[in-house]
């Protein structure tokens, strides 16, 4: 039990455990990735394979275990930092350090050597007789630094947890057009809890045709009345209810102006590709199947579907239908899907198309971004201590002899023994006038 | 005009070069300190030259930071490889100088020279319209450069180990190539999340240069601690150490072959 212990709160198994992550993240670039979604219902086995799938090795068990082993690891590791704190004066290692005279009072000398320390080091002190040793070690710095630093990764794993709790969606939207729901990344319409307006698309280039800009102009609504808004581009979200907006792509289509008229009433209405629309309090409906601009090399036209009585009908509404009838006079008998008065007694007329603009927008929650910048931050702070900061063990003793004291030092650098710092030193003689 | 600079400073990279071999033979300190300043009058061109293509954007009209395509990015590289280099190379380590000289020669000339290399300044697509693209591209490639440096530094040290020779400089200067790159790297990843996290809403994504990010980054973690594990300049710190080159080089240049949202660069 104990070698176990040993091994998994060892370097060693750090070292190897990174390196298996290290395979898998190779594994996950080289493979080719997506999704795989458990099929609900179909039980822990079906669950399992699906997260054993080399083809979604970015949520995959293997992925879970290995980083599950890390913070184990890192646990163990920081527990051991935890014990070392109760640590005794290491026995010094003076070597053959030579001593060094400087003044008669230890004390005064002691305080000397303290008020010139680096600022890293950490003193003890223990009385030997008629000496006096100080240790001063930069481990008690340095030590919280690695146990923070230990702690900042599980912090980070903890963030990404909860991301996975968060919001990832989608909603489309054309100039004008207001949505109160958004399409998940599973496909799932959920409810935002209010309205989303896009008043208005731009896309401005340069000169030599590369995009410059993509803006979204947005309105939040809340029972009808605008709450908020603002210009979304990218690189700028905007924020919601706790919902944050990207502009994320955009996608340029056709709109089309029509009339309707009964002989009595008339409608104008403005269609795009794949509207469902229902007119004269519901007596008729269509769908717009298809909008071109030059549709059987004869113009602008729209091609709409109805759901009529005597069967389905589909109607070609040319904006040029007078200019084509004067060319085909019996154009009506010939193709009665071109006369625009075929769903009687409806008459309808294309008017104008325009081009216009659907913008993508991305909605976004992530409860862990913020443990993951907290995790970040603190990685970033205990990086620099435990790099900036050397480790540093130095040993001092002090002894009053025949009315003058005796200095002897020595010094060690990541565990090697090397001279007693010489600027210290010099500071320690000008500090003493000596 | 900044091409033209530029283009003279890989010259300088090149001669100073050549007198680094020199340097190598001769047994007087005199042409290693004419190798150092070579290489810093070399530094000092290549400052000015991106100085100027940088203005040189603004008068376009399309003004950003010269870090926004692969051209710039490799004249960044040969400018971070020898900024690096030359401070810790004037005291102690001259035997890295041939090594830097040659791949920042190599770097620029590349640059210049490939044809697959487009060297005309561009304006910036939306994606990269960013605070954080000059601060994210920057400390990427300090932290590439300072990694380069701790292998070229670890396997030299190794080399004067196995011969018997006094390393001690050497294996100082792979520790402290080894904390600055892993710091500065570190840094890189935190800005491209913070910088993904604006642009598209999520702080990682496993794209495929995301994911090589963070595997030169395990790896030299791991080299991190098997230099600790072994106390200093082992041999398998060295090795992980080359390996986490060649992961550096995939991560800059290979992960543009595969899909991805950086293929920019």
């Amino acid at each position: 039990m104990g070698h176990l212990a040993a091994f998994w709160s060892s370097l060693k198994c750090t070292v190897i455990l990174l390196l298996s992550l290290v395979l898998l993240c190779v594994a996950g670039t080289i493979i080719p990735q997506h999704t795989v979604t458990p099929v609900a219902g179909q039980g822990l086995s079906a669950w399992f394979l699906a997260r054993l799938t080399p083809t979604d090795l970015y949520h995959s068990l293997w992925l879970a275990c290995l980083a599950g082993l890390l913070c184990l690891n890192l646990v163990l590791c920081m527990r051991l930092r935890i014990r070392a704190r109760k640590q005794h004066i290491p026995a010094p290692r003076f070597g053959d350090a030579g001593e060094i005279s400087l003044g008669t009072d230890s004390q005064a000398m002691r305080a000397r050597i303290l008020r010139t320390a680096p600022r890293t080091l950490r003193f003890q002190e223990k009385q030997e007789g008629s000496s006096i040793l100080l240790f001063g070690d930069s481990e008690q710095v340095r030590r919280p630094a690695i146990f923070g630093l230990h702690a900042s990764v599980l912090l980070i794993f903890v963030g990404m947890l909860m991301s996975a709790f968060g919001l990832d969606g989608h909603i489309e939207l054309s100039e004008g057009q207001t949505a109160a729901q958004f399409v998940d990344a599973g496909g799932t319409i959920v409810a935002l809890g209010f309205s989303v307006r896009c008043d208005r698309f731009r896309v401005t280039h340069y000169d030599n045709g590369m995009p410059k800009e993509y803006v979204s102009r947005l309105v939040f609504l809340e029972n009808g009345a605008a709450r908020a808004g603002g210009e979304l581009r990218v690189n700028h979200p905007l924020v919601y209810q706790g919902l944050r907006f990207y502009q994320e792509s955009y996608r340029g289509q056709l709109a089309a102006i029509i009339t309707v008229t009964d002989g009595v009433h008339a409608w104008s209405v403005r269609v795009r590709e794949g509207d469902e629309l229902a007119m004269d309090d519901g007596k008729l409906r269509f769908q717009v199947v298809k909008i071109g601009e030059d549709v059987m090399h004869m113009g602008p036209a729209l091609k709409l579907a109805f759901d009529h009585a005597s069967g389905p009908r589909n109607l070609w509404l040319f904006q040029e239908v007078d200019r084509i009838k004067e060319a085909v006079p019996d154009l009506f008998e010939r193709a009665p899907s071109f006369n625009p008065s075929l769903i009687e007694p409806y008459t309808f007329a294309l008017m104008e198309l325009t081009p216009e603009y659907t913008t993508g927008i991305g909605v976004k929650r992530d409860p862990g971004a913020p443990i993951v910048a907290v995790g970040g931050i603190l990685m970033l702070i205990c990086l620099l201590i435990v790099f900036m900061v050397p480790s540093l063990k130095v040993w001092v003793r002090l002894e009053e002899r025949a009315g003058a004291t005796t200095f002897k030092a020595a010094a060690s650098r990541s565990g090697k023994t090397e001279a007693f710092p010489a600027a210290w030193m010099a500071r320690i003689r000008r500090a003493g006038g000596a | 005009m900044s091409a033209t600079v530029l283009g003279i400073s890989t010259f300088v990279y090149l001669a100073a070069f050549i007198l680094s071999l020199a340097a190598a033979r001769s047994e007087g300190r005199g042409l290693s300190r004419a190798v150092w300043w070579a290489a810093l009058a070399g530094l000092v061109l290549q400052s000015v030259g991106m100085a100027l293509r940088w203005w040189e954007s603004y008068q376009m009209g399309v003004g950003h930071a010269p870090l926004a395509n692969f051209y710039e990015s490799l004249v960044f590289f040969a400018w971070a490889v020898i900024l690096l280099s030359l401070g810790a190379a004037r005291a102690k380590a001259s035997p890295i100088l041939p090594f830097v000289l040659a791949l920042a020669a190599g770097l620029m000339g590349y640059a210049s020279f490939a044809p697959q290399v487009e060297s005309g300044i561009k304006p910036l697509i939306p994606a990269l319209k960013s605070n954080w693209l000059a601060i994210h591209v920057m400390t990427c490639f300090l932290g590439y450069a300072s990694f380069v440096l701790a292998t070229v530094v670890g396997s030299l040290g190794l080399r004067a180990l196995e011969k018997g020779r006094d390393a001690a400089g050497l294996e100082d200067l792979f520790a402290r190539y080894l904390s600055i790159g892993f710091i500065i790297f570190t840094i890189g990843i935190m800005t491209g999340s913070v910088w993904a996290f604006q642009a598209w809403g999520r702080y990682w994504g496993w794209d495929p240069k995301e994911t090589w990010a963070l595997i030169t980054w395990l790896i030299y973690a791991a080299v991190i601690h098997e230099r600790r594990r072994s106390g200093g300049l082992a041999r398998r710190a060295v090795i992980l150490a080359l390996i986490g080159l060649a992961s550096v080089l995939f991560t800059y240049i290979g992960v543009n072959y595969l899909p991805g949202l950086h293929s920019y660069l």
